[in-house]
């Protein structure tokens, strides 16, 4: 007999759905697996026949066929063991076969039939959901992530024996329905994320975290060790919005198929945080290996911060490979037969000592010769440098601002300031395809940064004072565009530029 | 046997081949040059004479192996050839070109080697010296002692290091003037390779000198030796910043040795970067107050060199300080002591003006000050506003990023 099951598989952050046909037949007792399939596919058949005998269930002795649809769809997933134990208990008849027609089924077995979870459940409901399929068993603990998408049935299953108990009966209460309210997952989303006040001193630094999180600018702190990059940096999270749910199911999707869902948690519902250690590799940075491409660091800080301490420490490969998710945000990773593609949106905080002591420019601590300088900033990419549109130096922390009163903003008010700085951003650039000022293309800045006269006076003696390049005139303006949205001004005023202009990257500097 | 017996010696032009082979190989001083003088009386002698006789002469020394195969593996009336068609000269120190201030140093190089010119007996010569890892208040009082040197006519001595050495001797180039460089590698060898630029420059606008042969590389013990000659070369030795264990201050012995006047520039006590100058003004040096008290002092007290050039008498007597002759032409050379005037500005650019120094300082930092000292702060942003404002006005320079020093 034959059957035909549903299941799916994730391509990039994307689902598809995938037919699991099976055919039981005369002939020389064997079981095939075929389409495309990956080890872990072809692995299924030992696992499905231990599971299934350890349920009382005897595979007869015939040919057994399983084929995968689309046959040319390459399929490395263990979350085909499910469906593919259920379409031979059809073909056997074991189950009547119209018991799982139009039910989508995800899930690795163990040999004793216990269900286990997979990556990327939240994708293929959504995939399921848009082709119109109303229902979907998954395992038990990737139910409550499944079941944020609307208008489908997504019950979560932790054995075999459940499994085939509702399928005969059709029992609610057997495999009771998941049902999760997003709303109520973002109410209780706070917490998590260190204020800003315990950040002593350091205003400059934090008025630079202020306006890259208002313009979506990236920012490179230098200081000595221990002067708090790394704290604000940590912080920078808690003063971007709060992420919208649209946003929130891009980054679920993108953790579920990376397979970093933190157990039990159906969203990703803050702005995350990731700080890569300087030795990682461009596949982990950017994303990619083995047969399916894997998100990489860049794709899980999705509008979110993505922290690079010591930068110049990084592999140069690995940083070079940033380049062209900065501008397109996005990473597409080719195979041979195939490319995916990750979304990578992430707002680039960087951070790294002076010099190679970290004191600099104190010449009573810092003793490293002007070439072990040069050298140290040498390492640091100069296309990397170029997309960077905020610079600012720490200081080393002094006691009396350990201990005094003085702690400055806190989170509260600098995420007000951001939020401010977005809702001027987004009603200008509604229906521009714009969304943050670091976005801005030079040909559309003489318009949304017109200057006044006595401005743009001011920005030709900056641009010969400085000796400016056309890319870092440019920055500035893009960067004290955020600061008057900051303001909630309307004109981009000479104070503005000034502060932009002292946020610069200055070129000269880091290739002296 | 000391220089005046090798001048005696009357060596012609017709043997400087063979002192050229000679000085084939990097002596540290003199090496055994002079021994072999001594016994053969001319390097066309030794020249002739065999390994043997050299090496009982010159005793026991490892160089001397690179000197006899030099001999043997090269012609030498070719390698001198080659030498003479390309771009670097060589003099030595019985032949008229010879600097007069290095004749009477003790242990003066026999030959130098270089590019551009030699410096003139009858200007001035400054060593400026200082650290390689300098502070940014080294680095501007060398580029302005530099470029003010370089105004006045005043050759700058110095070794071409990163750091003080390099700065004031762009600077000297910069202005106008004239700056030597006295190298511890071949003078075909720029080191260190960042300052080549100013290396290009003072092929025109001065020289590169070097007691060592053309190809010689940058080795450290080629290094102190070399700076007997920065001090050699010079009528006073300015030093601008160095720690209390410098390397620097292996020129000011060696310039104590041959009597030259020795200024150092005071700095913060707590500077380690000032220890090694506050240290010798302990010691006795001259203060270095400002370039134009130096060039006072110092035109003052060498007017002769102007007037009459370089002579004998002054080496013989270089610490008898010669009295200040009105009529000479010091007073036509036109330098005034500049009053420190503060500039005009709004009254909130003022108050961070007055608190910029040559140390480096940020935003915070000023701020910091201003609290301290009662001044209504425009807060750390409206600071940052202002020196972006004095930078733009050139009262004020940012040395790196979020850091600001004073302009002078």
């Amino acid at each position: 007999m034959f059957t035909d099951t549903l299941s799916a598989t994730v391509r990039g952050i994307n689902a598809l759905i995938v037919h699991v046909e099976t055919d039981i037949a005369n002939g020389l007792p064997m079981f095939n697996i075929v389409g495309s399939v990956g080890t872990e596919v072809k692995e299924a058949k030992d696992r499905v026949r231990s599971a299934l005998k350890n349920n009382g269930i005897s595979i007869p002795p015939s040919r057994i066929t399983v084929n995968l649809s689309p046959g040319d769809l390459r399929k490395d997933t263990t979350a085909f063991d499910l469906p593919i134990c259920i379409g031979m208990l059809t073909a056997m008849e074991y189950l009547p076969a119209e018991s799982a027609e139009g039910i989508l089924f995800l899930g690795e077995i163990g040999l004793g039939g216990e269900i286990r979870p997979v990556r990327g459940v939240l994708p293929m409901v959504m995939a399921a959901a848009k082709e119109g399929i109303v229902e979907c068993i998954v395992p038990a603990d990737n139910a409550a992530e499944g079941s944020i998408v609307p208008g489908i049935t997504v019950r979560g299953a932790s054995d075999l024996k459940s499994v085939i108990d509702y399928l005969i009966g059709k029992d609610d209460s057997v495999l009771p329905a998941t049902h999760t309210d997003p709303g109520k997952l973002f109410a209780d989303n706070s917490g998590c994320i260190p204020d800003f006040d315990e950040v002593r001193g350091q205003e400059r630094a934090k008025r630079a975290a202020v306006i890259s999180a208002a313009g979506f600018h990236s920012l490179l702190m230098t200081g000595p060790p221990g002067a708090g990059k790394s704290m604000i940096a940590r912080r920078i999270p808690g003063i971007l919005p709060p992420l919208t749910l649209p946003e929130s199911l891009e980054l679920t999707s993108i953790y579920s198929v990376a397979g970093k869902m933190p157990k039990g948690k159906a969203l990703i519902t803050g702005r995350s945080f990731q700080a890569p250690h300087h030795t990682i590799t461009d596949q982990a940075l950017v994303g990619g290996g083995g047969s399916v491409p894997m998100p990489g660091m860049i794709s899980l800080s999705h509008r979110s911060v993505l922290f690079l301490d010591e930068l110049p420490e990084f592999g140069r490969d690995a940083i070079e490979s940033l380049r062209q998710p900065l501008e397109e945000k996005s990473i597409r990773i080719s195979r041979l037969r195939y490319t995916v593609e990750y979304p990578a949106d992430f707002l680039l905080i960087c951070a790294m000592n002076p010099c190679p002591c970290g004191y600099f420019p104190d010449r009573n601590k810092c003793r490293c010769s002007e070439n072990a300088i040069r050298r140290y900033l040498g390492k640091i990419s100069g296309p990397i440098l170029d997309r960077i549109d905020l610079c600012t130096s720490l200081k080393a922390v002094e006691i009396g601002d350990m201990t005094g009163e003085k702690s400055g903003m806190r989170t509260g008010e600098m995420a007000e300031m951001v939020a401010r700085a977005r809702d001027m951003q987004e009603s200008r650039y509604k229906g521009t395809g714009y969304r943050f000022n670091a976005e801005l293309k030079a040909d559309d800045m003489d318009e949304i940064c017109r200057l006044g006269s006595k401005e743009s006076g001011l920005m030709e003696t900056l641009y010969k004072k400085l000796s400016l390049s056309a890319r870092s005139y440019h920055r500035i303006l893009r960067v004290s565009r955020t600061i008057a949205d900051i303001e909630g001004s309307y004109d981009i005023t000479s104070k503005h530029l000034l502060e932009a202009a002292a946020f610069r990257p200055d070129l000269d500097y880091f290739r002296i | 046997m000391n220089i005046d017996e090798i001048l005696s010696l009357g060596i012609s032009d017709d043997e400087r081949v063979y002192a050229f082979w000679l000085h084939s190989v990097p002596w540290i001083g003199q090496g055994p040059v002079p021994a072999i003088l001594d016994h053969f009386g001319s390097p066309k002698e030794a020249f002739l004479a065999s390994d043997e006789e050299i090496r009982s002469v010159a005793g026991k020394r490892s160089d001397l192996r690179d000197l006899l195969s030099y001999r043997r593996d090269f012609d030498i009336f070719e390698k001198y050839d080659e030498l003479i068609r390309s771009e670097i000269k060589l003099t030595f120190a019985w032949e008229r070109d010879y600097p007069e201030r290095l004749k009477y140093i003790p242990d003066p190089p026999l030959a130098l080697f270089y590019l551009g010119k030699l410096p003139e007996k009858n200007k001035l010569s400054v060593a400026v010296i200082g650290a390689r890892a300098c502070s940014e208040y080294g680095e501007m009082l060398a580029e302005d002692l530099g470029r003010k040197l370089g105004k006045n006519g005043v050759n700058v001595i110095s070794g071409m290091a990163t750091g003080i050495d390099g700065i004031s001797q762009s600077a000297a180039v910069s202005a106008g003037g004239s700056s030597y460089a006295v190298l511890g590698c071949g003078v075909d060898i720029c080191y260190p390779d960042s300052n080549y630029g100013l290396y290009e420059k003072l092929k025109t606008s001065g020289g590169i000198l070097s007691a060592y042969p053309p190809g010689t590389k940058a080795i450290a013990r080629f290094f102190p030796p070399r700076n007997r000659i920065v001090s050699g070369l010079s009528d006073a030795v300015v030093v601008l910043e160095a720690r209390s264990r410098s390397g620097t201050l292996i020129t000011v012995d060696m310039a104590l040795e041959q009597g030259r006047d020795i200024y150092a520039a005071p700095g913060r006590l707590t500077d380690e970067l000032s220890s090694g100058t506050n240290g010798l003004i302990g010691h006795g040096a001259r203060i270095y107050l400002s370039p134009e008290v130096f060039m006072g002092d110092l035109f003052e007290e060498h007017s002769s060199i102007l007037t009459e050039g370089y002579t004998e008498s002054d080496a013989a007597s270089y610490s008898m300080k010669p009295a200040f002759d009105e009529a000479s032409d010091i007073r036509h050379r036109n330098f005034t002591v500049q009053k420190e005037t503060e500039p005009e500005m709004e009254k909130s650019h003022l108050e961070v003006y007055r608190l910029l120094s040559l140390f480096p300082q940020s935003a915070e930092d000023i701020d910091t000050a201003m609290r301290r000292k009662n001044i209504d702060s425009p807060g750390e942003t409206g600071i940052c506003l202002i020196l972006m404002e004095l930078c733009l006005e050139g009262y004020a320079v940012q040395v790196s990023p979020g850091y600001y020093c004073k302009k002078i």
